[in-house]
Parts: C-alpha cells; sequence; structure tokens
C-alpha cells in the first residue's frame, strides 16, 4: 500500500507559497509516494451565477495554476510523484495539456501521474469557451490524442474535436505514456454514474474514486472490473487511488479502514488532513507517517 | 542599459537540462536582465506541409513548453527576470494564459515579461484549434482581457472572441497588470505591415522588432509606432524598445559601439544573441565574454 496526500486546503491559506513548498518538501522526505493538487482555471463570482452545482471553491479562494506550480516544484523535490486530483482537459485545448504534462514529466524525471476528470462547472466551461454538453465524448477522444502525442514522433488524428495532420511533441516525456488516471464523484456524493465507471473499465490506467468501503463501494469497482473485462483489458492492472479523511480519528481506526480500503482493493490511499495552517498540516502528517504509514511498511 | 540573451539555441543541443539550467544561473550571476524563452507547442512535418513559411525550429527542435519551464527556473533564480520571446497568443485559450503568467509572476516575484505574437504557422493552429485568419483581432480581444484579469476581482467581458461573466482569478498576480510586450517582424524582413506597427502603438507596455539600428525603414517604423502611441493619448515614451544584436565574430570595441548606436537609435535594452554557437559551454562562455561589453554601460 502506497500514501499520499494533498494540497486541496492550501486554497484557504492566502498568500503561502514558502508554507506549501514546506508541506511539500516535508512529503517528500517523510516518504509519502504522492502528493494531489487541484485544477481551476478560473474563479467564479458564486453569487452572481445561479443553479451552479456545490463546490468548496469560491472566486477567493488561492488557486495556484496546477501545471506551472508542479513545474516550479518539479525542481525542488526529489522522489515524490505528482498527481493532477483532477485535472479537467475538457475545459484545456488537448495538444497543449499533452505538451505541457510532457514537459512536467520531464523536469521532474518522470514523476507525474496525469488525474482527469470531465469536469462539473458548466459557468466555467462557458466562460473558457468550452462546450459542456459534449465533454464526456470529447474527453474520450482527448485520451486517445494524448497518448499518440506522448508515444509517438509523428501523429495524425482526425476526430469530431482534433484535426491533427503530421504534427509531433518534441521532446517526448519520459514515461511513454504518462499514466491517466480517471477522478469522479464528489465526497458527499462518492457514487458516479454507469457511463464513467465504464469509461474507466475501458479506458483508463487507474482512477481516483471518493467511493467508502462497502456495498455501494464494492458495486462499482464489480462494474469497473466488468466493463475491462469487455474491453479485452485485465482489471487487476488498474490501479485505484481512494481518499481517507484522516480528522481527528484514532490510529486503529485509521489502520482499520486502510484495510478496509485495501480490501476493496485499493492500490493507493490519499490521506486529507484537517484544514488548519501549512503548519498544523505538517504536524498532522508526521503524525500520520509515525501512527499509521509505518503499519503497513 | 539593460542587457539580455535566450537559450533559442537550445532546441538545437538535445537533451540537457542541467546545462540550460547553468547557462540561465549563470546569466543571472553575470548580471544580465533578462533571459528570453521562445513557445512552439507542437513541432510540424515542415516537409509534408506545402506553403509554410520557413522557420529554423522543425519537429525534431527540442522545445520546452514555456510556461512550465519558466516556472521551473522561478524557485532556482532570484533576480533575472523571464520573457516569452514571443508567446503565440491568439493559439492559446486567453484564460488559461492570463491563469498560468499570473501563477510564474507570483512564483517568481514579479519577473516576467510576457513577449506575444500573431504567429505565422496555420498548422500549428489548426492543430490547436486556434483561429489564424482572425488572429490579429483575436490578439487585440487576448490583450484588452489579460489585462482585465490581471488587475480586477470581477471580471465581466463581452467580445466578439471572448464572453466572460463575474468571473476572477485568484491569486492575483505580482505585477498588476504583467508587462505585455509585442514581437513582430522576421530577420529576413524585419519590418511588419503597418497594421501592425499601429497596433504596438496602440497597446503595447513594449516591443521586441527584428530591426537593426542600420536600416532606414526601421526609423519610420518606429515612428509609425509613436505615432499610433500618440494619436492613442499615450505617451511614446512609455514604450520600451528591445533590440538584437548578433554577436558572432565582434570584439570588444565593435560590440560596444554597436550597443552604442542601437541605443542611440532609440533601444532601451539589448537582448544579445549569437548564430554560430553549437554546445551549452559555448553559450556560457559567450556570455561570460560579453561581460566586458555590458561593464562598459
Amino acid at each position: 500500500m502506497s500514501f499520499g496526500t494533498n494540497v486541496y486546503n492550501f486554497t484557504q491559506y492566502g498568500n503561502d507559497v514558502p508554507g506549501l513548498i514546506e508541506f511539500v518538501r516535508t512529503a517528500d522526505e517523510l516518504g509519502f509516494h504522492n502528493m494531489r493538487f487541484l485544477d481551476h482555471v478560473i474563479g467564479i463570482v458564486a453569487e452572481k451565477h445561479g443553479g451552479i452545482a456545490q463546490t468548496p471553491y469560491t472566486n477567493k479562494s488561492y488557486i495556484h495554476e496546477i501545471f506551472t506550480l508542479i513545474a516550479y516544484l518539479a525542481a525542488l523535490t526529489q522522489r515524490i510523484q505528482f498527481v493532477t486530483g483532477v485535472l479537467v482537459p475538457t475545459q484545456r485545448e488537448t495538444c497543449l495539456v499533452a505538451k505541457q504534462a510532457a514537459e512536467i514529466d520531464i523536469l521532474s524525471g518522470g514523476r507525474l501521474r496525469l488525474g482527469m476528470g470531465v469536469g462539473y462547472n458548466a459557468v466555467e466551461f462557458e466562460t473558457l469557451g468550452a462546450d459542456f454538453k459534449t465533454r464526456g465524448k470529447r474527453f474520450e477522444e482527448q485520451v486517445a490524442v494524448m497518448r499518440a502525442f506522448w508515444t509517438q514522433e509523428e501523429v495524425n488524428y482526425k476526430g469530431r474535436w482534433h484535426n491533427i495532420r503530421d504534427a509531433s511533441l518534441a521532446p517526448l516525456p519520459i514515461q511513454r505514456p504518462i499514466p491517466i488516471w480517471f477522478g469522479m464523484g464528489r465526497m458527499y456524493a462518492p457514487v458516479p454514474s454507469d457511463a464513467i465507471l465504464e469509461r474507466v473499465g475501458r479506458l483508463a490506467d487507474g482512477w481516483l474514486p471518493m467511493i467508502q468501503p462497502g456495498p455501494e463501494g464494492r458495486e462499482c469497482v464489480r462494474k469497473v472490473h466488468a466493463a475491462a473485462r469487455a474491453a479485452g483489458r485485465d482489471p487487476a492492472k488498474l490501479g485505484m487511488d481512494v481518499s481517507l479523511v484522516v480528522a481527528d480519528k484514532s490510529k486503529s481506526k485509521l489502520i482499520d479502514e486502510v484495510k478496509a480500503f485495501r480490501e476493496l482493493g485499493a492500490t493507493y490511499i490519499n490521506a486529507y488532513f484537517p484544514a488548519s495552517s501549512a503548519k498544523g498540516e505538517i504536524e498532522s502528517m508526521k503524525r500520520f507517517r509515525g501512527e499509521v504509514m509505518d503499519s503497513f511498511a | 542599459m539593460k542587457f539580455g540573451t535566450n537559450v533559442y539555441k537550445f532546441t538545437q543541443y538535445g537533451e540537457d537540462l542541467a546545462g540550460t539550467v547553468e547557462f540561465i544561473k549563470t546569466a543571472e550571476d553575470l548580471g544580465f536582465h533578462h533571459v528570453r524563452f521562445l513557445d512552439h507547442v507542437v513541432g510540424i512535418i515542415a516537409e509534408r506541409h506545402g506553403g509554410i513559411m520557413q522557420t529554423p525550429y522543425t519537429s525534431q527542435s527540442y522545445i520546452h513548453e514555456v510556461f512550465t519551464f519558466m516556472a521551473y527556473l522561478a524557485g532556482q533564480t532570484k533576480r533575472i527576470r523571464f520573457v516569452t520571446g514571443v508567446l503565440i497568443l491568439p493559439q492559446r485559450p486567453t484564460l488559461l494564459v492570463a491563469k498560468q503568467a499570473a501563477e510564474v509572476d507570483i512564483l517568481s516575484g514579479g519577473r516576467l515579461t510576457l513577449g506575444v505574437g500573431v504567429g505565422y504557422n496555420p498548422i500549428e493552429f489548426r492543430a490547436m484549434g486556434g483561429n489564424f485568419a482572425d488572429r490579429g483581432q483575436v490578439f487585440e480581444e487576448q490583450v484588452e482581457v489579460l489585462r482585465l484579469l490581471w488587475t480586477k476581482e470581477d471580471v465581466t467581458y463581452k467580445g466578439r472572441f471572448h464572453d466572460i461573466q463575474d468571473s476572477c482569478l485568484a491569486p492575483l498576480p505580482v505585477q498588476r497588470p504583467i508587462p505585455l510586450w509585442f514581437g513582430f517582424g522576421r530577420r529576413i524582413t524585419p519590418i511588419p505591415p503597418d497594421k501592425v506597427l499601429r497596433r504596438a502603438g496602440r497597446l503595447a507596455d513594449g516591443c521586441l522588432p527584428q530591426w537593426l539600428p542600420g536600416d532606414p525603414a526601421a526609423r519610420i517604423a518606429l515612428g509609425k509606432i509613436h505615432a499610433a502611441a500618440r494619436e492613442a493619448g499615450r505617451n511614446p515614451d512609455d514604450l520600451t524598445v528591445e533590440m538584437s544584436i548578433y554577436a558572432d565574430g565582434k570584439d570588444k570595441a565593435e560590440l560596444i559601439d554597436e550597443v552604442k548606436r542601437t541605443r542611440d537609435f532609440g533601444a532601451h535594452q539589448i537582448h544579445i544573441r549569437w548564430d554560430g554557437l553549437k554546445s551549452v559551454k559555448e553559450n556560457i562562455e559567450a556570455i561570460k565574454r560579453f561581460r566586458e561589453v555590458m561593464d562598459a554601460f
């Protein structure tokens, strides 16, 4: 079992770049396998837009741009893997996503895992000039185009949304291709639609679900595995990176939850520490390392 | 007089990330004011595409993605400024440019100058879903939108190519706004059309022409930029001009003389470049030798 954490709470801490760097470097030194980052290009003044999905991130959230922040941190860390958790490629231009991901992979020595989701905020899409309704189908084309760019020296692709002739990325990334994991669901609504689960089994290298151990979670895993088999793929090769809310749970409770996730099929655990400050989160991380991670070493 | 250099030739040296970083750190230590980076997202296999303009950059050129690469360098340098020379603005989505430029500006402590141009390669535009035919008009709107996003906490803008309602970047960049410099012309045809000159006079914070001080047409072109600035109610003296000097085979006295002539022409900054250098090592030696020219100013 490998453990990671995330910088999601840092959107609440304002302009604390040194604190953020210290948090990520400490995770690197403590042996955390990976660090997740979130993606919002534009803030929406939510109270002026009716009917948009609930989100913990507002126009006041301090959100670093995901690719440039990861590139910056690549120079300041040695081992930790960077995970986009999740990037919304349907709001971005595909060639540019492929190029920037490849660049980060090179700058970090192959330490990128690209978590991607279809997005949920229609206002963001409209503002960014992206079509919300077709995002699922477009996402699938984007995955195909990116994998072509990361593995071939000459790309030709004609799809519904892409028209690429005799083009290439130079340099190619270190990982050919960069692993693509699909993210889905929310903490309060963790069970995604069947279409999304089917897409994971058919196309993803792994997934980042918000599901919990239990009958609902098991049913999701079953559907993903069935879709993988239907596509002629081996379900055992699909990675599964789940979210563990640490809160103020005891050591034994956390260990039990990790074991339950392992039984569900998880290969990675992402630890969510309580929001406090960079300093507070570093303390939580050190405690988690001693109490929980070392039990699974 | 401020001096800058570039990493353009590094596209021919293949994979030498450590060497590139060493070159930029050396330039910083020597007192160079800035370094320029180039932008191409996808390489085009030129021989397969008829009728596109000749360029020194091919599908084999080793091109770092400009924003992620500058972010990577931001944490490893202290003073040197980063200049995109130039970013092909209309082939990228505006809001992402705004967000990524702001992030680089924050991570570098306000050391970004965004050099921007309209681009010339229709194949690259098509691969990225860009609007090549209208790129001049797209560019003008983009300049307006970028400046709004870098200075205002609630942006609403309706144009021909943008529809933004109550949206914002959080955090805002350190420089509000980030300076926008317009690049134009090519070395073999350095004088651009009048509309490009007028656009620079109307809208740019600075410009990066390709012309040389001995060219009488350059004098006229600069006059047109200044006239357009005055017509737009701006002070032409506020428009920074950076010109290039090709240093190959020239001794100290010749270079000092050329810097003086370039300054007397109206340049505020000098971009020093060499055509014949064959390696990272030769580039580092060249900027070290050039230091004695800089010391004369």
